[in-house]
């Protein structure tokens, strides 16, 4: 998780918990939320199935870790 | 506005206005809200996207005042140029800790606070609502439009594309900005249903279509590259009917994309706020261009090019900025015009958008839109804000990656030097911050 923490860390705008939706929130804009979703596509070598994701939960880091670890 | 409204309510009161208010409902509350107000010709909302921050608009218009909507992304500094006009504003339950936190001195309306009582105002306005521009030059100019405006405009539109009681419309616009306007009273003039898109389900709004079986999509094309980039643009949108698409320029390849998903008619819009929401059509087929074209101006409203600039009239053109004395008219044969700043040509598809014209520089005898070399670098993988350095006389490219344009613009067009950034800053409005670079250059 804290790769994950690492990546979002480089682009916030604002402090965040693991909980906090980083885009309703602003932490992050829309352009870094799709940059950071590429790049952790790539470090952890797996491919997210957006049909079927929940929007409420791919937006907080502890949703996100959640679901490369099912991926 | 205001009997139209009425109008609407009244025929209306058992359909609903969102998934589960309906508009008989929502008339009680827009009644209670506007007999707490205080007697201003201007009162300011902040909230998202919700049925008290929809009621809290409603019920200044009715009171024949003029609202100005407030994003829950503003700043403390562009709240207080607000202020600057009215001293009180609407907090909805879903801005009130965003509010506490910015620390500002004003009047508040808190809407889980209201009395039962009536109220009477002597003051009125002719403006509906007042947004401000995104100020990338100097500081943001307040915008009024007028009644007749925005009914110049709903009535073209809901004709045009014959929106009706059974339409369930998509709510994707932020409440600052002006588009949101036509989904709010679009959707109550005809008793049609609203399906507010909160930020976290823009990116991924498919279930949310499917769901509340949407029949209007509008929203700003962007909106299709994160669905693209995030595959989802193969599902299948079959209860869309019509599709708009506004704000920025929508790319072809994307127009496509979505027409093979939702089998809808697909518009793409155009309009600066001063002209209200949007003036100008084009009903999407491929033209071969990389870019959809604007259109044709709506049969309403008039139009101009002079020197490549579009110059607007007619009854949806605002009266003029209340905070500057900069006027953007000029007189032609008797008539007034609004210089729009957007440089077009006249195709047989009827316009095209080439560029801004700040953004359009005279180098060497040739005419260079700095807005082209920015669209190259980016097919190019970069991305990048180009400067003209009118002292130097030359083209400075700020990039976020290494590049070589040499094999892709005209010797004219290339940028004299690169210069390598983390990362561009942005505006206000999340766009490339062009005159902040420009200062970083002058500074250097």
């Amino acid at each position: 998780m804290e790769k994950i923490i690492e990546i979002i860390q480089k682009r916030a705008k604002s402090e965040f918990d693991i909980d906090t939706n980083l885009i309703q929130e602003g932490v992050i804009d829309s352009i870094d939320f799709m940059n950071i979703i590429s790049e952790i596509e790539e470090k952890f070598n797996v491919e997210i199935d957006f049909l079927e994701i929940d929007p409420q939960k791919i937006t907080t880091i502890n949703g996100l870790w959640e679901i490369i670890n099912v991926e | 506005m205001l009997n139209r409204i009425k109008e609407s309510f009244k025929k209306y009161k058992d359909n609903y206005i969102l998934p589960d208010i309906t508009y008989e409902k929502f008339e009680k509350l827009v009644d209670k809200i506007s007999n707490n107000l205080v007697d201003e010709k201007f009162i300011a909302v902040i909230g998202e996207k919700s049925f008290e921050l929809y009621a809290s608009l409603i019920a200044i218009t009715i009171k024949q005042k003029t609202f100005i909507p407030i994003s829950m992304s503003f700043n403390k500094e562009r709240i207080e140029e607000i202020l600057k006009f009215t001293n009180t504003i609407i907090v909805t339950n879903e801005a009130k800790d965003y509010i506490k936190k910015l620390n500002i001195k004003a009047n508040f309306i808190f809407l889980d606070q209201l009395k039962d009582t009536k109220k009477e105002y002597k003051i009125k306005s002719d403006y509906i609502y007042m947004l401000f521009t995104s100020g990338s030059t100097g500081k943001p100019k307040a915008i009024p439009i007028s009644q007749t405006n925005l009914l110049s405009y709903l009535d073209f539109v809901i004709d045009k594309f014959k929106i009706n009681e059974n339409d369930i419309i998509s709510q994707t616009f932020d409440i600052s900005f002006d588009l949101s306007m036509h989904d709010i009273f679009v959707a109550i003039l005809t008793g049609a249903k609203l399906i507010p898109i909160q930020k976290t389900y823009l990116f991924m709004p498919n279930k949310i279509i499917k769901k509340e079986k949407i029949t209007i999509w509008f929203s700003v094309p962007s909106v299709l590259v994160y669905m693209d980039k995030l595959k989802l643009l193969n599902d299948n949108f079959n209860s869309i009917r019509l599709s708009l698409f506004c704000g920025e320029a929508l790319p072809t390849y994307l127009a496509k994309k979505w027409q093979k998903a939702t089998n809808s008619k697909i518009y793409n819009l155009y309009g600066p706020t001063e002209a209200t929401i949007a003036i100008s059509y084009f009903k999407f087929v491929d033209t071969n261009t990389k870019i959809v074209p604007i259109g044709k101006i709506f049969d309403t409203q008039e139009y101009l090019i002079k020197d490549d600039e579009l110059y607007l009239s007619g009854s949806q053109i605002f009266d003029g900025y209340l905070n500057t004395k900069f006027s953007p008219f000029e007189i032609i044969n008797n008539k007034k015009y609004y210089k729009t700043g957007d440089l077009v040509k006249q195709t047989k598809y009827g316009l095209e958008y080439i560029a801004r014209k700040d953004n359009q520089i005279k180098l060497n005898g040739y005419r260079i839109e700095l807005e082209e070399i920015e669209a190259v670098a980016r097919e190019n993988g970069a991305n990048s804000v180009a400067v003209f350095d009118d002292r130097k006389n030359e083209i400075v490219l700020f990039s976020e990656k290494k590049i070589d344009l040499t094999k892709h613009l005209p010797s004219y067009m290339l940028p004299k030097r690169v210069i390598i950034v983390d990362k561009l800053p942005l505006n206000t409005n999340m766009k490339f911050d062009r005159k902040k670079l420009k200062e970083l250059l002058w500074k250097k």
